[in-house]
Order: C-alpha cells, then sequence, then structure tokens
C-alpha cells in the first residue's frame, strides 16, 4: 500500500505563547497576595494537627497501606 | 515555508513543543542549600531581590506526618510564611523545596511530607502546580491527596484529571 505523504504548512505564528512559567508566577503572586475576607488564612500546621487526629484520615492511611494496621 | 520532515504531524509537534517546554521548567537549577538543623533547610532565592528562605519539618503525628513549611527569613530571626516574595523566580525556588524534600526523605524514607496552603485557594494552585509536574515527580514519590468524602477526610491516590477539590497533599518517598 503506498501512502502519500502530505506536505504541511506551518504558519509562522508571530506572537509568542504565554509563558507556563509567567502564568504559574502570576497566579503564585495573586493567590499569595489577595486575600479574600471570606476566605482568610489559616494556621496550617493547626489544621494539618486538626487532619491527622481525624479518625478517617487514619483509617484511609491505614488502607493505602502508609501506616500500620495496629 | 515547506516543512523539511513531512512525516511529523502538527499534533506531535505540539506534543514535542510541550515536551521540551515541561523539560526546560524542570532542568531550571535548583538554589543551594543547607540543612542547618535536622528540620530545617536554608537557601537564597536571588531574583529581583535576594531573599533568604526557609523550608521547615514539623512534626505533626507521632508515625512520621511531617508538615512542610516554606517561609522567609526575616531579619529577627523568625520566619515568615505568608509573605509574598514575588522576586520572580518561582520555579526555581519550588525546584529547590523539591530538592529539599528529596533529600529530607532520603535521610528519613519513612516520613510522610504534608503541605496544604493557608488559603483554599493557594492549595488549589498547589495542586496545579502538583499536576504540571507529576510525571516527574512521581517517579521518586508516592503523591496522595486528602478529600472530603461523605465518611469524612480521606487520603485517596492523587488524580491528575481532577481539577481540584483536594484539602491538601501528602507525599512519600517510594
Amino acid at each position: 500500500m503506498i501512502v502519500r505523504k502530505k506536505n504541511i504548512r506551518i504558519k509562522k505564528n508571530k506572537k509568542a505563547p504565554k509563558s507556563e512559567i509567567r502564568e504559574l508566577e502570576r497566579q503564585w503572586v495573586e493567590v499569595h497576595s489577595h486575600i479574600d475576607p471570606n476566605n482568610a488564612p489559616y494556621d496550617k500546621l493547626e489544621k494539618a494537627k486538626e487532619l491527622f487526629r481525624q479518625p478517617s484520615v487514619i483509617k484511609s492511611l491505614k488502607e493505602l497501606g502508609l501506616i500500620d494496621k495496629d | 515555508m515547506r516543512f523539511a520532515w513531512p512525516f511529523l504531524r502538527p499534533v506531535l509537534l505540539i506534543y514535542l513543543a510541550i515536551f521540551m517546554l515541561i523539560n526546560l521548567v524542570m532542568s531550571r537549577n535548583p538554589y543551594e542549600y543547607n540543612q542547618v538543623a535536622a528540620t530545617r533547610y536554608d537557601f537564597v532565592s536571588v531574583g529581583k531581590t535576594r531573599v533568604e528562605k526557609v523550608v521547615v519539618f514539623t512534626l505533626i503525628e507521632d508515625f512520621g506526618a511531617m508538615n512542610l513549611g516554606l517561609g522567609d527569613l526575616l531579619p529577627d530571626g523568625s520566619i515568615d510564611y505568608g509573605r509574598v516574595s514575588d522576586n520572580g523566580d518561582i520555579i526555581k525556588v519550588l525546584a529547590t523545596v523539591v530538592d529539599i524534600v528529596k533529600h529530607y526523605t532520603w535521610l528519613h524514607p519513612e516520613a510522610f511530607i504534608y503541605f496544604q496552603g493557608s488559603t483554599n485557594e493557594r492549595t488549589k494552585l498547589y495542586g496545579r502546580v502538583l499536576k504540571n509536574y507529576y510525571s516527574s515527580f512521581s517517579e521518586s514519590f508516592w503523591v496522595y491527596g486528602a478529600m472530603e468524602e461523605e465518611d469524612g477526610v480521606k487520603f485517596v491516590p492523587f488524580d491528575v484529571t481532577m481539577s481540584g477539590g483536594y484539602l491538601g497533599f501528602l507525599v512519600k518517598r517510594k
């Protein structure tokens, strides 16, 4: 079977695509500088401690084999 | 302009460009860091200004769950975890944090490293970062996300197809 290969015309994109890195930096600065009064920053460590005290969390860690079942 | 290699289709070129971009991003050299205490690492971010950064691992639970905190070192020696450096080098800073996590978990392979944002918005962004770099990160780590389910919060394997909904993230050395 003969497959005819097409010639592909590449259009020159004059405008450079937005850099993924710049976009990430923009988002990073945005979420770290903007504080929504309805979504105020909380103490991460306290939140984490609260989370890891929950029986459902411990159960899921055991199910995943990350901690001993005893 | 006619393309020299007609067997390469545009879709393939797009994949190639994305692959090269990811490689470019991932190959950005992290900063050098110092382990100044068993659970603390320091490094200097050199972007628009010079910012001393600190990564601290704090014990959450006795079974080895450690909280990961990234902050700026203040002149009085305290650490500000909420400050926005906007130093223009976030990729390099993140690459350094990943390197530090690799070093810490190499020393303590039993440790689970937990992190979340101090707002829901920030946690969502960390999820997006994790999603972008999952393929390289998952080579060295198991990655889990905390999700609110009917019977409470649970850790589940991180799903790159999910757009959000995680309360925090847990990584463990493979």
